[in-house]
């Protein structure tokens, strides 16, 4: 979950692009991972190949397409984004069918285990360790490598950053792409949790947005925030009341737009 | 600059004007070229049935959720059809399909379309209960003789059946009712926890399995464990308020995506296997859900369903080896014996009263008398609930050789008729 809005605050908040295909690069990324896992049953490879190939993807759509509209509003970003998210799920079901599928955990972690009284699946705690690392790794890159600094003066001030001779064009071919493999790497850690299957993209996409909007734009610490409310809130919502799950999460996202109109850690707008 | 506008007007007009005019040229020739065509196919062939074309429209989902079972419906429909030449009563039966979505309205207006703009004869279809339930008083006051292929609300055969709408999948009731007699008496096990996808089949099929259950000396052990429908986020928590403790299994009704990640989540957890019994209607452990989890599958979940791929009757063996065959391989299922068993109860009808549908009363009866052996046993309509009769199996999954994970019949409750109200 924030692996997703990670990639998706990334390029929300730096390039002001609204992107609704983010769901569909998440999706795509479970379906490379069941077919790595089918061709080679190799978990840890479709780990590393998934990524890649989403980032190959989204550098590429950056390239032709949605450079073209940076320019031109949200509206034409959500036509445009929206638009692939319809081809994306047609191929996939041309493709796959439509069909649920699924891949087991990969071998070591298939059990469960004991945590403090507790029981937890094993992959459970692999998927909070794997979010653990990648949140860590994100915030200090963010916060004290060059990269970070660069992607940072881009959310911050487009106009100056380019002034001040960084190449912005490729550094936003650069962040979509690693926003896409994020996603897709989201989509590879999901897969042997949840099932696979044409649509997976929509139901977590609307998720990922209230994460995004709720930890605040372009923030990673506030997608870290957000991405632990929205699960908490929902895990505590479905099982006290579930039909109302995500109702609650929603009045929650409601209730911190109206105290804080930029989400929790966002910039003021 | 207003002549400029009002010369460019006319002109558009003019150019307006010269293409209605060359399209009802075109359209005429177009449309006598066709009369003729028309004409001189039909009296030239002579083996081809002479009767007005019999439309059927089929409102199945071929997008979202249910688009598989709308696909496997529609081939089970295909393969009948075509092996009987897709005539019946000397009249050609052409399918016109339109999409049923997922959301009422979709369905409503696919609905629409195939009745007011193909001016269909019939009406076949109806995947999601809400969808059926939701066309049903429209269908029922255009008099358009339908069948129901898969919902299973059971209102459909109680407060709202229709003399014109008659059912050939299952009411809800049906497949739940055996499995808690089953349970209590034939395997003693008394102490039972419901766990459900809470919406309409899923609160139907518990309701049914606690009539039989209790009566039969059964406890239910609650709290129930509903979860939402469709599920999309974690089962843990679910998979974990299984009081494995106090109770001797579970019986449960999911169906689709929301069994995969269920079973996959009780399998990492071990909880099933902590369990003497695994229950619930047929769909929770069907070939689809089967065919995702494989090795996560609950090995002797024992399920109530009207059919199971390994049913070893002549019908049911021929019908999986020409399904498969026809559709490249693919594996039949129940949604598929569903649009099998509709063609046919369609095409019988039609041979009953020899293509003649003008007499809306009589084609209904005729529905209403048909009866025959299906693959999934014997088939016929109750004329108190206008829906199918049928034998209800009780299913064991096993690990088969060569078939993989499937369900063994172990049992079967012959006859079951929804109670009508």
């Amino acid at each position: 979950m924030f692996l997703l809005a990670a990639g998706l605050s990334i390029i929300f908040g730096l390039m002001n692009v609204l992107n609704l295909a983010h769901g569909s690069f998440y999706m795509v990324g479970a379906y490379i991972a069941y077919s790595v896992v089918v061709a080679t049953n190799s978990f840890w490879l479709a780990l590393v190949v998934a990524p890649l190939l989403l980032a190959v993807i989204g550098a590429a759509l950056e390239l032709v397409f949605f450079r073209r509209v940076y320019g031109r509003g949200h509206l034409a970003q959500v036509l445009l984004t929206f638009g692939f998210t319809l081809v994306f799920v047609d191929l996939i079901r041309s493709q796959f069918g439509p069909t649920t599928r699924s891949i087991p955990p990969p071998s070591g972690l298939e059990g469960a285990v004991q945590v403090l009284g507790a029981t937890f699946s094993a992959y459970s705690l692999f998927v909070l360790a794997v979010a653990t690392v990648v949140g860590a790794l994100l915030l200090v890159g963010w916060r004290s490598l060059r990269v970070g600094a660069v992607l940072r003066a881009g959310v911050e001030d487009k106009e100056m950053a380019g002034l001040l001779g960084i190449n912005l064009p490729r550094v936003f071919t650069l962040t979509f792409a690693f926003g896409a493999g994020l996603a897709g790497l989201a989509g590879v850690i999901a897969a042997p949790e949840f099932a696979i299957y044409p649509g997976m993209d929509a139901n977590v996409l609307i998720l990922a947005l209230v994460v995004v909007v709720l930890g605040g734009l372009g923030s990673i610490e506030g997608a870290l925030l957000g991405a632990a409310l929205v699960g908490l809130g929902y895990v505590i919502g479905t099982s006290l009341f579930p039909q109302f799950a995500i109702g609650l999460i929603f009045a929650l996202m409601a209730a911190v737009l109206v105290v804080r109109p930029s989400g929790l850690l966002g910039r003021r707008m | 600059m207003a002549d400029e506008i009002q010369r460019y007007l006319d002109r558009r007009l003019v150019e307006n004007l010269d293409r209605r005019e060359f399209l009802q040229i075109g359209l005429t020739v177009a449309g006598a070229a066709a009369f003729v065509a028309c004409g001189g196919s039909t009296s030239s062939g002579p083996s081809g049935p002479t009767g007005p074309e019999f439309k059927l429209g089929v409102v199945l989902p071929y997008s979202g959720v249910y688009a598989e079972l709308g696909n496997s419906i529609t081939n089970g429909m295909r393969m009948y059809f075509d092996s009987v030449g897709n005539q019946a009563g000397n009249r050609k039966i052409t399918m016109i399909t339109a999409d049923e979505q997922v959301q009422l309205a979709d369905a409503v207006a696919a609905t629409k379309k195939v009745v007011e703009q193909d001016g269909v004869d019939m009406v076949a279809g109806y995947v999601s209960s809400p969808n059926a339930a939701g066309n049903r008083n429209y269908l029922d006051g255009q008099k358009i003789p339908t069948l129901v292929a898969n919902a299973g609300v059971n209102s459909l055969s109680r407060a709202a059946k229709s003399p014109f709408i008659y059912r050939t999948s299952f009411s809800n009731w049906q497949p739940a009712h055996p499995v808690g007699t089953y349970v209590a008496e034939k395997l003693g096990k008394k102490r039972i926890q419901l766990v459900y996808a809470k919406y309409g089949a899923g609160l139907e099929s518990v309701a049914s399995f606690k009539e039989t259950f209790t009566a039969a000396g059964g406890t239910i052990v609650g709290p129930d464990v509903a979860t939402p429908f469709p599920n999309n986020g974690d089962q843990t928590p679910f998979v974990q308020a299984i009081q494995i403790d106090k109770i001797d299994g579970i019986y449960s009704f999911m169906s689709g995506t929301d069994a995969v990640t269920f079973l996959k989540k009780a399998y990492e957890l071990g909880t099933l296997t902590r369990l003497a019994l695994v229950s619930g209607a047929g769909f929770f452990v069907e070939q689809d859900v089967l065919a995702a989890i494989t090795d996560a599958a609950p090995a002797g979940a024992i399920t109530g369903l009207h059919w199971a791929l390994t049913l070893p009757n002549k019908e049911n063996q021929d019908f999986i080896s020409k399904y498969s065959k026809k559709f490249s391989g693919r594996q039949a299922d129940v949604f598929a014996v569903q649009g099998f068993d509709t063609a046919r109860v369609i095409v019988d009808a039609l041979n009953a009263v020899k293509g003649n549908t003008d007499n809306k009363d009589a084609f209904m009866k005729a529905i209403a008398g048909v009866s025959f052996k299906s693959p999934r046993g014997d088939f016929k309509f109750d004329a108190n609930t206008n829906n199918v009769v049928q034998t209800i199996y009780i299913r064991k999954t096993v690990k088969d050789p060569k078939l993989g994970w499937t369900n063994q019949v172990i049992d079967q409750y012959p006859g079951v008729a929804d109670p009508g109200k």
